[in-house]
């Protein structure tokens, strides 16, 4: 049958069964990269419009002291959020795939996210401000009042509230595919308990750990509700940055630029975790 | 067979949530031996397993090893180690990984792991394939990377939970003549788990039936095989003719009539006759013997190959006799055809009696 197919009829059977999926990256994947990228290369207008000269100006203007900082200031919260997040999540992930009433644990990891983002944020706002539920209670200890917003702190802390599920569910996934035989069988072979998790259990998860590194880091380095909320302007990320230059500031070259540069970081440093697992790491990526 | 004695368990019991896996076990195993646990699934033979390697611990009562009490020894202090049923390889280590695993946990010097895993490789047989992952092998390779996983270690006591189970026939066979090679070269002490009863006849010194968490009989296999001790062991090894007997002046009563035996019967029990050793005369030529002989009609026949299974009817009572499938020419070989009437001898020294 195949043998018969003219080139005609090859071409149509790859547009009926690519064709669709490849219109939708098109349209909504590769389009407004591209849109992104080339306004990037652009200019302000006087009202806020997007005109020539064509150059790298927006991006030598990434390398002011105030951008550099936004840049540190996102990176490292990345790096803690999806640190800790790991910290925390990692035996959170082993804690629910071993309870009996795991269904019901992983409901209620997903259960927040019924209520709207925002609102989460404010809820922190709340329990984090001056005359807040933290505050009163550790007064009730004859304690603080703790600044604790506005703040780096509460920032950190509302990202990895946020995140911390993107990591959990694919590190219990690889967990509930755990062979724990293996960790007998590293028992039986002279390894005590530390050496047996390290050696017989650790590696079997890497791609849950790799997946939730991933799902972490991006959204974490990329957000802007939170640090708005509960940095009230103290804590700049590259997503203010990038939401001013599109908002207030009308900026679009520039907010471009910004945008490039952070999907470039983040593209390069998904590659490089990737290398770092070999091999089979940059399958996983692809 | 009158070597030392290497592991003893001294009334060992387990349970699991009300459910009674071990139900005081008494056992000794010698250094040297290969000794098979032999038991239908759920009689405890692997729970047995798993408490000498340390995996469980037993509710009750003492395990040895070595002289040592291995109370509150954790599996990786124990000097033994394990051939699990399905490999348990690591799969992110190669084959070179695996083997040198236990070496490396035990902090031995480059140069010795490599010699030691080079030795090991050897003694099953995978030289050259050290850079294979678990997934690029087959089932009999990664069965031969468990053994040499394990033996690399040369434990006092080597643990075999199964380990042929997972294989076809044919390599099943193979395997097994090596693993007793294997372990007469070695002679390391074999603990073997087996559901098969042709596994463990074939390859064990000595044999343990287990059932339902007890141990029914202990012995050499022909013994096991050839003296029961009760209806549970006869049955579960090979395939018997049961007959319930009563006390009668020339030895048992039996639904065939009156039969000799060695000893007369001092109470009631039954009779075991294993199929091949019940004799097929045709009815011409005469009688063979006066005593322990019943006419039986051939209901059913069956043929393996190697020998010929007669189903044969004897009034009320079903028997199965086996004939092997030699030449004709020779004497005492016969065939029989379906519906023909037979002779068959019971001789009185292969009617073994068996309480329940």
């Amino acid at each position: 049958m195949n043998e018969a197919a003219t080139p005609w009829q090859r071409a149509f059977r790859v547009l009926v069964t690519v064709g669709p999926g490849g219109l939708w990256l098109l349209v909504f994947v590769l389009l407004p990269t591209l849109l992104v990228l080339l306004a990037s290369f652009l200019t302000r207008g006087p009202y806020g419009e997007l005109t020539g000269p064509w150059g790298f100006h927006n991006y030598a203007k990434l390398f002011h002291p105030v951008y550099l900082e936004a840049f540190a200031q996102s990176l490292l919260v990345g790096v803690l959020a999806t640190s800790i997040s790991a910290l925390l999540g990692y035996p959170l992930a082993f804690y629910i795939a071993r309870h009996p009433q795991r269904d019901l644990l992983l409901f209620l990891l997903l259960l927040p996210f019924l209520t709207n983002f925002l609102i989460r944020v404010y809820a922190w706002l709340v329990l984090l401000q001056r005359e807040g539920l933290v505050n009163a209670l550790l007064g009730a200890f004859g304690l603080g009042p703790l600044v604790l917003y506005p703040s780096f702190f509460a920032v950190l802390l509302a990202t990895v509230y946020t995140f911390l599920p993107f990591f959990v569910l694919p590190v219990y996934a690889s967990v509930e595919r755990l062979d724990w035989q293996l960790l007998e069988a590293a028992y039986d072979l002279g390894a005590r308990p530390v050496r047996a998790f390290l050696h017989a259990v650790l590696p079997q998860t890497y791609p849950g750990l790799f997946a939730g590194s991933v799902l972490v880091f991006i959204p974490a380095m990329g957000t802007f509700v939170v640090a708005d909320l509960l940095g009230a302007g103290r804590v700049v990320l590259m997503g203010n940055l990038i939401q001013q230059q599109f908002g207030v500031t009308r900026d679009w070259a520039f907010g471009a630029a910004l945008s490039v540069f952070l999907m470039g970081f983040v593209l390069l440093s998904l590659y490089l975790y990737a290398r770092l697992q070999g091999e089979r790491g940059l399958k996983d990526l692809v | 067979m009158a070597g030392e004695v290497l592991v003893r368990l001294l009334g060992v019991r387990k349970g699991f949530g009300g459910v009674v896996a071990l139900d005081g076990v008494d056992l000794e195993v010698r250094r040297g031996e290969f000794f098979s646990l032999l038991g239908p699934s759920g009689c405890g033979k692997t729970t047995l397993l798993r408490l000498l390697a340390g995996f469980d611990t037993p509710d009750a009562g003492r395990i040895e090893i070595a002289g040592k009490d291995m109370t509150g020894v954790p599996p990786y202090a124990r000097p033994v180690n394990t051939v699990f049923q399905n490999y348990a390889l690591f799969p992110h280590m190669t084959v070179e990984g695996n083997v040198a695993f236990g070496l490396r946990m035990k902090g031995l010097p480059a140069g010795e792991v490599r010699r030691k895993v080079a030795w090991a490789l050897e003694l099953v047989d995978l030289l050259g394939l050290e850079r294979r992952y678990p997934r690029e092998l087959s089932g009999g390779q990664k069965q031969r990377v468990a053994l040499a996983r394990a033996l690399v270690l040369e434990p006092e006591v080597l643990l075999l939970d199964e380990p042929l189970s997972a294989l076809d026939l044919k390599l099943r066979q193979e395997l097994r003549v090596e693993l007793m090679q294997l372990q007469r070269r070695l002679g390391t002490t074999f603990i073997f788990v087996t559901h098969d009863q042709e596994e463990a006849l074939v390859m064990s010194d000595r044999i343990a039936v287990m059932r339902s968490g007890r141990i029914e009989q202990v012995g050499l296999p022909d013994e096991v095989y050839e003296r029961p001790k009760n209806r549970f062991v006869a049955d579960f090894l090979g395939r018997s003719n049961f007959l319930p007997a009563r006390p009668h002046p020339l030895g048992a009563e039996t639904p065939l009539g009156p039969l000799r035996l060695r000893e007369p019967l001092a109470r009631e029990a039954h009779l075991v006759i294993r199929p091949e050793k019940i004799r097929l005369y045709p009815l011409g030529n005469g009688v063979p013997a006066r005593e322990n002989l019943v006419r039986a009609r051939v209901e059913e026949i069956v043929y393996t190959g190697a020998e010929n299974q007669y189903y044969l009817r004897a009034g009320e009572v079903r028997l199965l006799a086996y004939t092997l499938n030699q030449d004709l020419q020779e004497p005492g070989a016969e065939e029989f055809a379906y519906g023909e009437e037979v002779f068959c001898y019971l001789p009185p020294e292969n009617l073994v009696v068996v309480h329940e």
